[in-house]
Formats: structure tokens, sequence, C-alpha cells
């Protein structure tokens, strides 16, 4: 049977406690998931305690106070900081989200910020997203073409085909909608997941694209995207109001016209 | 698109299967089938209620009666074995093992539409 509990080693069990500063005037407790592969034991949780009035809105910015002025080990991927790049995914609160656009203020008291869930920890928020881009990588996310280019400009697309494109092209890989699926818990060997099928809608909806019927052929098949049981925790949990469920829901479609 | 290098990645590797749609198009068409011949079964058995076992093989013995129940038998079956094949290939492990559940899943389902569809029309036959 799948595995429905994580194995006894990989519980986390209660970690540190660090305090609030002095005259802390509005403290908030996070409680952070930390693990080191190098000193081995379970991971733990941490506590630690903020206060908001010196620290800046959003749960990233906590983290980073953290990171800078109370415990320098706390690892955590992070860059833009504007919700663009998708390197600050973790699940906070039960939720997978951004870490920067989610501001502190909209959680009431404490705080529960761990990694993204059934990935590999390769160290605190940090989590292996290899088979994750494999799987994007599967559905070629690229234009194929089968004739030649016009020779002296670029392919056009009509603005009717560019609008069939929006709510598609705007993923930015940041995994909150694949490891928030149960079907890419218990399948993720062959479960392609919603962000690669969400990718490999967007390039069956374009209108430049030439090897449609290629794209739909390797994605009929019952576990790559037939796992998929619209349960639709991927359009709950995409940070950028994409909806990855329609996308599959739109695969599925296209499938069943061919097949009719 | 198979060819990515490397990893645990089976669904990189393994051939698409390139049936999975009927599957899925079967599943919704004997759902659709079902929406209607339930409420109709339901509704012919409740409305004859108290009805005796020779009322009962008359009623059965009727064509268009045994027609409908042939279809709801084959139906049910059909859906119920596409069902539990997807619930299998969910969560059994290791793969051969969840293999053999499915065959052995659409076995159950072919015996028993055929001891159903077989009961209906031996009750038709000893109706004639």
């Amino acid at each position: 049977m799948v595995q429905f509990r994580l194995p006894r080693e990989a519980r986390p069990v209660t970690g540190r406690e660090h305090a609030a500063p002095e005259r802390a005037a509005r403290p908030r407790r996070f409680v952070v998931y930390r693990f080191d592969p190098d000193t081995g034991g379970p991971p733990r949780l941490d506590t630690f305690v903020l206060d908001l009035d010196d620290c800046g809105p959003m749960v990233l910015d906590a983290l980073l106070k953290i990171k800078n002025e109370m415990d320098a080990t706390l690892s955590f991927r992070r860059s833009c900081r504007e919700g663009i790049c998708g390197s600050c995914a973790m699940n906070i609160n039960g939720r997978n989200t951004l870490a920067c656009t989610r501001r502190i203020d909209a959680y009431p008291g404490e705080i529960r910020v761990l990694p993204l869930p059934h990935r590999p920890v390769i160290r605190d928020l940090i989590t292996d997203l290899s088979q994750f881009y494999r799987q994007y990588a599967v559905v070629e996310p690229w234009l194929q073409e089968r004739t030649p280019p016009p020779p002296d400009r670029e392919r056009l697309q009509r603005p009717a085909d560019r609008a069939r494109l929006v709510g598609l092209e705007e993923c930015i890989l940041c995994a909150c909608c694949s490891t928030s699926c149960p079907s890419y818990w218990w399948n993720e060997a062959r479960f392609l997941g919603p962000a690669a099928l969400l990718a490999a809608y967007r390039w069956i909806e374009d209108s430049r694209d030439e090897a449609t019927a290629q794209r739909l052929d390797a994605l009929d098949d019952a576990y790559r995207l037939y796992r998929c049981h619209t349960i639709m925790n991927c359009t709950e949990a995409c940070p950028k109001g994409l909806d990855p469920a329609r996308a599959i829901a739109g695969v599925k479609r296209l499938l069943a016209l061919r097949k009719l | 698109m198979d060819g990515v290098n490397g990893g645990e990645d089976v669904g990189a590797r393994l051939a698409p299967s390139r049936a999975a749609v009927s599957h899925w198009l079967g599943q919704r068409l004997s759902a659709a089938l079902l929406l209607v011949l339930v409420p109709w079964l339901m509704f012919s058995l409740g409305s004859a209620g108290g009805m005796e076992l020779d009322d009962l093989r008359q009623w059965i013995g009727r064509p268009s009666h045994a027609l409908g129940l042939a279809l709801f038998f084959l139906a049910a079956w059909y859906h119920a074995a596409l069902g539990l094949e997807v619930v299998v290939q969910d969560y059994v492990r290791p793969e051969s093992l969840s293999a053999v559940l499915v065959l052995g899943v659409r076995l159950a389902a072919v015996v028993g539409a055929v001891a159903a569809v077989g009961a209906v029309i031996w009750i038709v036959a000893g109706m004639q």
C-alpha cells in the first residue's frame, strides 16, 4: 500500500524556543521546521518569537529576520521577494504558498512554517524538486514546429489566440500545486502532477505549436494524466491564482473529443 | 516525449499507454447510463412493493424490463470494475500486485455481469 504516514524517523519533534526580545510590543510565535542531515536525528519544530513592530510585513520578512538576527543556520530558498521566482514556496499554516506574498497579519496567532509536503527535505525548508523538474521536462515545454518559419519575421499570433494562453503561461513553477495534490503524493513517480500538466496544456493551446497530436498521445496514459481525480487542491494552492485543474480538464476533454 | 535522463521518474521513461482515455470515457458513459437506469429500477421496484416471487418473475419477464435490467447489470458491473481499478492503481503497491488485483477486479466483474445477465435471460426464457 502507499504510505499514509511519515516514517517514524521523519516525524518532527518539539525543538528549541527562541524568546521574544525584551519589551516586544507585538510578539508573534513562528514555529519553523528544522532538519539538518549532517547532525542526524529527527526533524524538529523550533519556535521563534518575533516583535512584529520590528519586522517586515511578510512571512518571508520574518524568516529573514530569524536568519539574520536569531539563528543564522536556518535555511530556505528565496530570491525575488515579489511572487515572481517561486523560490520561497513552503507550507504556511497548512497551505502551500509563497512566503514573500503572504502577509503575517493575514494569519491569526501562531504561524507554522513547514517545507513543501511530500518532497525529500534537503535541509530545513529546502526540498528536493528534481523529480518535479524532470516531470516538467517530460511535457517538452517549448514551441515545436513542423513547418519552416516565415523567412522575414517571427511566427505571429492573433490577439484572440494569445488570449487563450492567459491563465496558462503565468506559472512560475513554485511546485505549490503539485505538492498539495494527494494523487501526486501517492503516485509521484508516474503522475506528472498539475504543474507539468498545466504546462502541457499551455503548449497544446498555443496556436503556433504544431505538435498537438504528439502531446496528446504522450498524455493519454493511466498514470501521467488520469491519476488526476479533480480534487482541486492545485487550484486552491496556486499562489498566482491559476487553475491547473481546469487545464487538466481541458486535456481530458481534448482526448475524449479525439476519441469520439 | 520520453528520454529524460536519470532519476526515479518512471513516468518519464515508460511509454504512455494510449488507452487511458477509453477508461475515462467508459467511466463517464456508464455513469450517465446508471443515472437513468438506477432511478428507473428504484422507482419500478419501489412502486411494486409487496410483489411475490412469481410477480417479480412476471415483471422481469417483460421484454422492456428484461432489457433495462440487463443494461443496468452490465453498466453497474462495468462502472464498478473501472472505479475499483482506479482505487487499486491509486493505492496498491508494488505495481506487480496492483496489476494482479486489476486483473482480479476485471475477472470478478465479468463473472458478476455474466451471472446477472444470465439470470435475467434464464428468467425470461422460463416465461416462454
